[in-house]
């Protein structure tokens, strides 16, 4: 799949978040600094990400596949994340920057997207891709609920509804939005 | 506390919002819910053994990486054996097995506990079963109410599939999807709410 075509998928057609569920888990914990997140976290997770998305794949192509020690994948995996994570803690230190780092590299978006670029065979250009647009899907999936989240403050929901499960049940419906944009669909559109 | 108001308001999903991945991402089929919930039980009391021996070999700071890293261990270990012997459940699971590496239910459960507690060990066990359960019966209420059939075992060539809802009652297939998913949970998570808070309404109005 071309780039563009890549950018979209994991943006709309297979949103990481509303698709394949990676970073869900998160959500619960950052919603109380959200703005604080998209800026400063979201860079950080979106340079994570792609950087340990193509790392695990050159490394899963050049060593783990030709030495036949592919069992080894999940636990190379981890380690690089939580290397890449170190990186990231130490460059941000420098920067004046204090983040929650762990939680970076606890993230399931993180190990997912490596992971879904190790299954799906991509090029290393095409991890830096999909680790990117992964990025910037999640921050969007983030932004859509919080908006959502902002409008129910405003509105009545019923005690038992409020918070976490009308979120899930307006994430569907996003979700439901953005299957109608077929992955099929974009690759016949961008090759 | 009564043993179903600890299953309802400190249920690991529903109640403390932990390990919400596998639950959205696997409960589309009982079986592949069920194996899920199994894996996670079996990582929990290995994870929490080996955490437990470990603990005082490094100092608390870096626990939370061992952490991971011994979850991971067991997970590339799991792997391996489901891959040998198994090799159609590691193909349903896809990414999300080598994913409970970062799941938050298992890391919070292997978490070692400061003084040594007697009850440790049946609590994670608790904990482990409630996470089990819950997946099963998110896993079994969506594949009815998505296919009207419940899986309960796949072997290759050979699969225990019994038909739930008959006609005229019709299946609706859009819950197997990711969006029917995330509704689903929604309102389980409502319903699961509505029921702690009437529990909790009950005995106060006894006690008064």
């Amino acid at each position: 799949m071309s780039y563009i075509g890549l950018l979209f998928t994991f943006l709309f057609a297979q949103n990481v978040m509303l698709y394949y569920f990676l970073g869900i888990d998160s959500v619960e914990d950052m919603k109380d600094h959200l703005s604080r997140f998209l800026i400063q976290e979201g860079v950080a997770l979106i340079g994570v990400c792609s950087f340990s998305a193509v790392l695990i794949r050159t490394i899963h192509l050049f060593i783990l596949i030709p030495l036949g020690l592919t069992y080894l994948q999940t636990v190379t995996a981890v380690l690089i994340i939580l290397t890449t994570g170190k990186i990231t803690d130490s460059i941000l230190n420098r920067l004046g920057i204090s983040l929650n780092v762990f939680r970076l590299m606890a993230n399931s978006l993180v190990f997912g997207i490596s992971l879904l670029a190790v299954h799906g065979k991509y090029s290393l250009g095409e991890s830096v891709i999909a680790g990117l647009s992964a990025g910037l899907g999640y921050l969007f999936a983030v932004y859509l609920l919080e908006v959502l989240q902002e409008q129910f403050k405003r509105e009545w929901i019923p005690r038992c509804l409020q918070g976490v499960p009308i979120v899930a049940v307006s994430a569907g419906l996003i979700a439901m939005a953005f299957f109608a944009i077929d992955a099929a669909l974009l690759k016949r559109i961008f090759g | 506390m009564s043993f179903q108001e600890h299953m309802l308001a400190k249920n690991p999903v529903f109640g403390l919002g932990l390990g919400i991945l596998p639950i959205l991402a696997l409960s589309y089929r009982f079986d592949t819910a069920s194996i899920t919930g199994l894996i996670s039980l079996l990582l929990v009391l290995l994870g929490k053994g080996t955490l437990r021996m470990m603990k005082d070999a490094f100092p608390s700071p870096i626990l939370r990486y061992v952490r991971m890293m011994v979850l991971t261990f067991w997970i590339a270990l799991t792997e391996i054996i489901i891959e040998a012997y198994l090799p159609q459940v590691r193909d349903s699971l896809g990414i999300y097995l080598p994913l409970l590496a970062v799941n938050t239910f298992l890391l919070e459960a292997i978490l070692p506990v400061d003084q040594v507690d007697q009850n440790e060990w049946c609590g994670s066990l608790l904990l482990g079963l409630g996470y089990f359960c819950t997946i099963g019966f998110v896993g079994a209420f969506r594949e009815i109410l998505s296919s009207g059939t419940i899986t309960l075992l796949t072997l290759p060539g050979w699969t225990l599939k019994y038909t739930i809802l008959n006609k005229p009652l019709l299946p609706i297939r859009f819950f197997a999807l990711p969006a029917g998913g995330l509704i689903l949970y929604g309102y389980l998570k409502a319903g699961f709410r509505w029921m702690a808070i009437r529990m909790s309404r009950v005995r106060k109005g006894e006690e008064s």
